[in-house]
């Protein structure tokens, strides 16, 4: 199941979509915005999404990550817009007979989405600036708003 | 042939556009569509290098041909999860 909303990530329902009779474990991976980055204190988060994109990226990314693991369940749900911290930006559930599966699927699939689906995140700072965080650029873009 | 694509993230915030087109002659390649992306917002050109450009939502690299019922977007690099 894949999912982009702008709606607050409601574990239990992910859990619940996660469960499987034929299940012997349920990893649960949630990416949270933190506050600290390299010193400097985040007030807030928005994300920005290329959803046509996304959405078929993540679906790859689920077929391309059953094929590799024996998955009962695979949940991708994605946050978008304006978060504040502590929040959960994104939560990943796979279920599978044996623990091994679900951990290193979870894993994959994180890793692996932060390198190819076309979500954005824009980083508020404290001071009233906010910048885009694209990794492996060099310089800010940082612009007051 | 006109191509329309769309920006996102910092490539939209230097460019100051979410979509832009241009008119290509056929044949024309995603090398051809960096060049005229460079030209057309030289605020954008030093960042491009680091950007990918999606073709119907898949990424494409500098050879491949462009067609006018395509979908094009300029891809920063993700930070997603």
């Amino acid at each position: 199941m894949i999912q982009l909303t702008n709606e607050q990530i409601d574990t239990q329902q992910i859990l619940a979509a996660a469960a499987h009779p034929h299940a012997g474990a349920v990893v649960l991976f949630l990416g949270v915005t933190r506050q600290l980055t390299a010193g400097r204190e985040t007030a807030s988060l928005d994300y920005e999404c290329y959803p046509e994109m996304a959405t078929k990226k993540l679906v790859e990314l689920e077929v391309e990550a059953r094929a590799k693991w024996p998955l009962l369940q695979c949940v991708i749900v994605h946050r978008l817009g304006h978060l504040e911290i502590s929040e959960a930006s994104i939560a990943i559930a796979v279920s599978s007979p044996h623990r091994g599966a679900a951990f290193e699927a979870g894993q994959w699939l994180i890793d692996t989405i932060k390198e190819v689906v076309p979500i954005w995140k824009q980083e508020n700072w404290q001071d009233g600036s906010s910048e885009w965080v694209h990794p492996g650029t060099p310089g800010k873009d940082t612009g007051t708003t | 042939m006109m191509i329309w694509v769309k920006l996102f993230a910092a490539a939209k915030q230097r460019a100051g556009a979410q979509v832009t087109n241009f008119a290509f002659a056929e044949g024309a390649t995603v090398a051809d569509l960096r060049k005229a992306l460079a030209a057309e917002y030289p605020t954008l050109a030093d960042f491009l290098p680091h950007c990918r450009i999606a073709v119907n939502c898949d990424f494409a690299g500098d050879e491949v041909v462009l067609s006018e019922s395509q979908e094009i977007g300029v891809i920063p690099p993700v930070s997603g999860g």
